[in-house]
This record gives structure tokens, C-alpha cells and sequence, in this order.
């Protein structure tokens, strides 16, 4: 008996041990390469302001059309319950204005916050984590810059035990390196700011690269694409087939300066936020810094690869004004839908008018058969603001029925991917619900 | 019942013998439903024929009204007017609720408050009686009969009797795995 306690103290005493070494933090302040839009030279608040564009703070901190700038109150829901952003306007009692540097830094940057509990993951401290203590004060500096804004953190909502912050450390034991960004030497300054861009500030990889059981990143498929909130974040790794391998690099730049590229891609959804908040605001040297480093991303074909039809036969076979080429009966409901609602703006053979983001042919939306993106954007809609311009299409959500959503989202995979779609109303109903 | 009414009667056997009542059977799911009414000075009667799809989309096959609008002046307008106000009414039940989210209305435009497109009207026949009544309304004839046929012909074709409208499409769906089919 004695012996089984002494085991057991023993067995305690390294896994916690274990848990401290794994929750180390890095003490390092980091050093950031040069981003040309955000030089050293340069004002600690336009400094700031810069890279909190970059680091895309106000996405998940203001609710979207109603809510105050950097006020917090945004939900994301997760299977297991509802998270609510914080508020970090200057507003000392309800928002970060009381907070220290430190306190500051230990947020962004291990995600702890100034009460000691642990933030929860859907806040990227694991990419943030990579930043110079000098990058996160500058944004602390900005964002206290602006008006504070007196609104109270709303509670999460979350189910046992995942409502236990104090949980969160054997997350970070497994999933979480507090770890700052280190230039690599061997690879060209401008895929190190590049690196910098996507790693540290833009975090690409929280939405992009797939999760593993326990919500980790799995790093040995970075880029690779996921699923998330119902959107799908494709593979952006330099994969030919299903990356963005075959993208130029003018289209790449274009893309994420505009949320656009032709023949490939229309951003809507979550894309549509990083665009219009955060990476059109960088400047052209840094979005090609952005791009070296992306296509220096291991290709890889990743879950569920989506296999382009450049030449869909019925898209083809039809004029702007005309349909053809569909097949017989097989999607009637579908077309119909499609030739009251969508034809005038997107036309039968894809081409777009008005504007050249309502174009489909060769976008990875209309050729993966699960439909995920295609159901988001028809029941969503789009409504972005990019470079002074509104790119907009109308959220088709409530109008339309499950059955009929399905229809046509089969419809436009079949017309505009020349395959199959498996898109079914029960598909439709829980995309609806997240 | 309709022995002290001979306007609506005539109507009624009108409506039924242009629609073929009673002559042969219907498909599966397809089911007509009659209104019969005097609203605005008419006298009139719907019957419509719809089909409801095993994951409860109502596909409007055809629709018949018998009209007695008092004395007719000019066809080709009371026949325009009453398609028109029963393509309004079909909407109205079918697609076009208005719901209130944080004391706002959440429809904007015709994408969220649909109307009937145009490939999703049936065919729309109007049998006008000679009549030396005085004139009736029709504006609004058509738009005021349409939701009864059309709840009474979805029930004929679902046995599923709605008490809300607009049309809520769930209720009317064959049976669970319909929802996890592929529409054909």
C-alpha cells in the first residue's frame, strides 16, 4: 500500500513536472524582419496600426455591422459551445486600457490573460506567439490610441469540461509552443518577411491548415486546407492540382490584395473578412513577400482534394444569355433556381458581369463536390469592401428552402464543375446552424 | 348547400368541370384544393393542382378560376388582372412571410421576400360567366383566393393541414431520409 502511494506521488510529481516544461514560456522579446510597410523608422501608432491590419485584430473583435470597433462581442461557434471575443478597446474596466505592457505581451503572446486564466485558442496566440515583444506593444499603443469603448465581455458559453480554463494548459502541453519567430538565414529576406506575414501576423494557418482530435494544428500538413464554422479554407499549399501551385504570382498578389483572381478564385466568407480587413491594407512589397512564402509551402494534395474542371462541358456549351449542355431531367429544380435567381449576374457560361468576382469557371467552390463554399455564399451572401468598392451578392438564405439550396448548389457543380455534387437539405440545415 | 347561392354554384361546377374533377386519379402527392368566395363585389372560385415533392416542395401544376365579376367589360383585363392577383396571392403563401429580428424587419429585397418566378407559375386558366350583374372588383380577387386552394391542395396531396402561413416546407416533407437524398 505504501509502496502504491509512493508511485503515485512519484507519478504526479513528473506529470507535473511535465505540465510546467511544456507550458515554458519563451522569454525571448523576438526580433521581426523588415516589414516594408511597417519599418522601425516609421511611428509607433502608424507602426501599430499597420501591423494590427495585418495581424487582422478587428475581424474577430467587432461584430460585424453593429458592433463598435475593437469591442469584442463576435461568437464562434465551436462543436463544443459558443466562444465570444473580448473586448480590447482602451476602456479601462471593460476593455485592456488598465493592462500593462507585460500583462499585455503575456496575452498575445502565451495566451494568458491580466487575471492569470488562459484564453482560449480560437484567440491565435499560437501564431502570435511568434512576434517581437516591440510588434505587439506597437499594437497595444494603437489600440489604445482609439476611443474606448465601455462594453462588458459577454460570457462564453461552453459545455463541461471545456468551460474550465485551467484545462486549456494540458492543451497548450500537447498543441502549443510559446516559441518567437526566428529568421532563417538561408532563405532570402523577403520569405522571411513573408514568413513573418503569414506565420506570426496573419495566421494563415488557423483556418488553413488541418486540425487534428484535440483542435491542434497539424504541422506536418501546413496549408493543406480545413474545414471551419462551415466554410472551407482550401489547400494553399504550392500543390499544382489542388493549391495554388498553378496560380502566377500576379494572381496570387492580386488575389489577397483584392479577395479576386481570375479564372481561380472569388473570396467570400471568412476569406472575404482577411481581405477586406486585413491583407488588402499591405502594401504591394509586402503582399510579394507573402507570396514567396506561400509558394515555398510543401505541396500537398490534403483532405478531401478538390480536382479542377477548367473546361466544364455544359458551361462551355452555353452562351451568357443561354443555357446548355445540362443533362436531361437531372437538375431541373436546380436550373430553374438558378435562371431566376443567379443567371443575370453570373451568367450561363460562368463568364460574371458587372462585376469580374461573379465569375465561377476554374474557382475551387464550384468543383468541390461537397458543395461547403457554393451553400455558404448562397446562404450568406458576400459583402465586402475592398479598395473603396462594395463587392456585394445578396444572402439567399432566407428566402429559399433547404431542398431548393441543395438543388441548386447541385446545379452549379454540375454546370459549372461538370461533376456530381452530393449536397443534400440536411447539408444545407446544418450549415445553416453554424 | 349552394341551392340559395346559384352564382356560387355555377361557378363551382364551372371550375370543377374546366379542371376535370372527378375524371380519372392523380399521381401520388398531387392534390387539387378549391376556394370558392365573393370577395370585393366578385363572385369567384379557384381550384388549383399541385404536386409536393417528397423533400415538400409545392410545384403549382395548374390552377382554374371561374369568375362571375358582374357584368364584363373588358376580357383580356379581367383575365390579366385575376392571373396577376392569384401569382400575388401563390407568393404571398407560398414564399413571402415577414419576420422581426431586434425590432427590425429582417426581409430588404426580393432575394429575402420572394414573389412566384416566372418558371414557377402554373398555368392559369379564367372562365369568365356572362353575367348582367352589376360590377365586381378584381384587383384583388385573385391574390384573395389563393391560399385557401392552395392550403386545401396541399392537404389533398399530403393529408398535412397548414395553420401558418407562409407554406413552411418542412412540414411537408415524405419522410426523413428525403432530406438526405440528392435532389434528382
Amino acid at each position: 500500500m505504501k509502496r502504491l502511494i509512493w508511485a503515485l506521488l512519484v507519478t504526479i510529481l513528473v506529470l507535473a513536472v511535465a505540465l510546467t516544461a511544456l507550458n515554458r514560456s519563451d522569454t525571448a522579446a523576438g526580433t521581426a524582419p523588415v516589414i516594408a510597410g511597417a519599418p522601425t523608422a516609421l511611428d509607433v501608432l502608424a507602426r501599430g496600426e499597420y501591423l494590427t491590419k495585418a495581424a487582422d485584430c478587428v475581424a474577430c473583435h467587432t461584430v460585424q455591422g453593429s458592433g463598435s470597433p475593437y469591442a469584442g462581442g463576435v461568437a464562434f461557434k465551436l462543436p463544443f459551445g459558443t466562444i465570444y471575443s473580448s473586448n480590447i478597446t482602451a476602456d479601462p474596466d471593460s476593455g485592456i486600457g488598465s493592462w500593462s505592457d507585460d500583462e499585455f505581451v503575456r496575452a498575445v503572446r502565451e495566451g494568458v490573460r491580466k487575471d492569470g486564466q488562459h484564453l482560449y485558442p480560437a484567440f491565435p496566440y499560437a501564431a502570435y506567439t511568434r512576434l517581437s515583444r516591440s510588434d505587439v506593444l506597437a499594437i497595444k499603443a494603437y489600440l489604445l490610441s482609439l476611443p474606448p469603448v465601455k462594453q462588458r465581455n459577454r460570457a462564453n458559453d461552453l459545455n463541461f469540461p471545456f468551460n474550465q480554463r485551467w484545462t486549456l494548459s494540458f492543451w497548450n502541453a500537447a498543441f502549443f509552443k510559446s516559441q518567437r519567430f526566428a529568421a532563417d538565414a538561408a532563405k532570402s529576406p523577403q520569405w522571411n518577411s513573408g514568413a513573418y506575414l503569414a506565420t506570426a501576423l496573419g495566421h494563415c494557418a488557423e483556418c488553413h491548415t488541418p486540425r487534428n482530435f484535440g483542435y491542434g494544428l497539424e504541422h506536418g500538413h501546413e496549408l493543406a486546407g480545413e474545414e471551419l464554422q462551415g466554410w472551407r479554407a482550401y489547400n494553399i499549399t504550392a500543390d499544382v492540382a489542388h493549391g495554388i501551385g498553378s496560380w502566377t504570382d500576379v494572381e496570387l498578389a492580386a488575389y489577397l490584395k483584392s479577395g479576386h483572381a481570375p479564372g481561380h478564385a472569388s473570396a467570400a466568407g471568412p476569406m472575404g473578412e482577411a481581405v477586406s480587413h486585413s491583407l488588402q491594407f499591405l502594401n504591394d512589397e509586402d503582399v510579394a513577400s507573402l507570396v514567396t512564402y506561400l509558394r515555398s509551402v510543401p505541396a500537398q494534395a490534403g483532405k478531401q482534394p478538390i480536382e479542377i474542371d477548367f473546361k466544364p462541358a455544359p458551361a462551355l456549351a452555353s452562351t451568357d444569355a443561354l443555357p446548355g449542355g445540362d443533362s436531361g431531367s437531372a437538375h431541373v429544380q436546380g436550373l430553374n433556381l438558378f435562371e431566376g435567381a443567379c443567371a443575370s449576374c453570373h451568367q450561363w457560361n460562368g463568364a460574371g458581369q458587372q462585376t469580374p468576382y461573379a465569375s465561377l469557371l476554374g474557382t475551387r467552390g464550384v468543383n468541390d463536390v461537397s458543395g461547403a463554399n457554393v451553400t455558404q455564399a448562397i446562404l450568406q451572401g458576400v459583402n465586402m469592401r475592398v479598395a473603396g468598392n462594395n463587392v456585394y451578392m445578396p444572402a439567399f438564405g432566407t428566402g429559399y428552402s433547404d431542398a431548393e439550396i441543395s438543388a441548386l448548389a447541385n446545379y452549379v457543380i454540375a454546370h459549372f464543375g461538370g461533376k456530381q455534387g452530393n449536397v443534400t437539405p440536411d447539408d444545407v440545415a446544418k450549415r445553416r446552424s453554424l | 348547400m349552394l341551392q340559395k347561392n346559384p352564382r356560387a354554384l355555377t361557378l363551382l361546377n364551372l371550375a370543377a368541370e374546366k379542371i376535370g374533377w372527378n375524371q380519372g386519379t392523380l399521381p401520388p402527392r398531387v392534390g387539387r384544393g378549391i376556394s370558392l368566395g365573393e370577395p370585393f363585389g366578385s363572385h369567384v372560385c379557384l381550384i388549383v393542382e399541385v404536386e409536393v415533392t417528397a423533400q415538400g416542395e409545392v410545384r403549382l401544376r395548374r390552377a382554374v378560376v371561374a369568375l362571375d365579376c358582374g357584368i364584363a367589360i373588358n376580357p383580356s383585363s379581367i383575365e390579366a388582372q385575376i392571373q396577376g392577383g392569384l401569382i400575388f396571392g401563390l407568393s404571398a403563401a407560398l414564399y413571402s412571410g415577414i419576420t422581426v429580428k431586434k425590432g427590425a424587419i429582417e426581409q430588404s429585397n426580393f432575394h429575402d421576400y420572394r414573389s412566384l418566378r416566372i418558371n414557377e407559375a402554373p398555368r392559369i386558366e379564367v372562365h369568365c360567366v356572362q353575367s348582367t350583374q352589376p360590377p365586381g372588383g378584381l384587383g384583388e380577387v385573385g391574390t384573395a383566393i389563393a391560399a385557401p386552394a392552395l392550403g386545401n391542395a396541399i392537404f389533398a396531396a399530403t393529408g398535412v393541414r397548414l395553420r401558418a402561413l407562409p407554406v413552411e416546407r418542412r412540414l411537408l416533407v415524405q419522410s426523413a431520409d428525403a432530406l438526405q437524398r440528392t435532389v434528382a
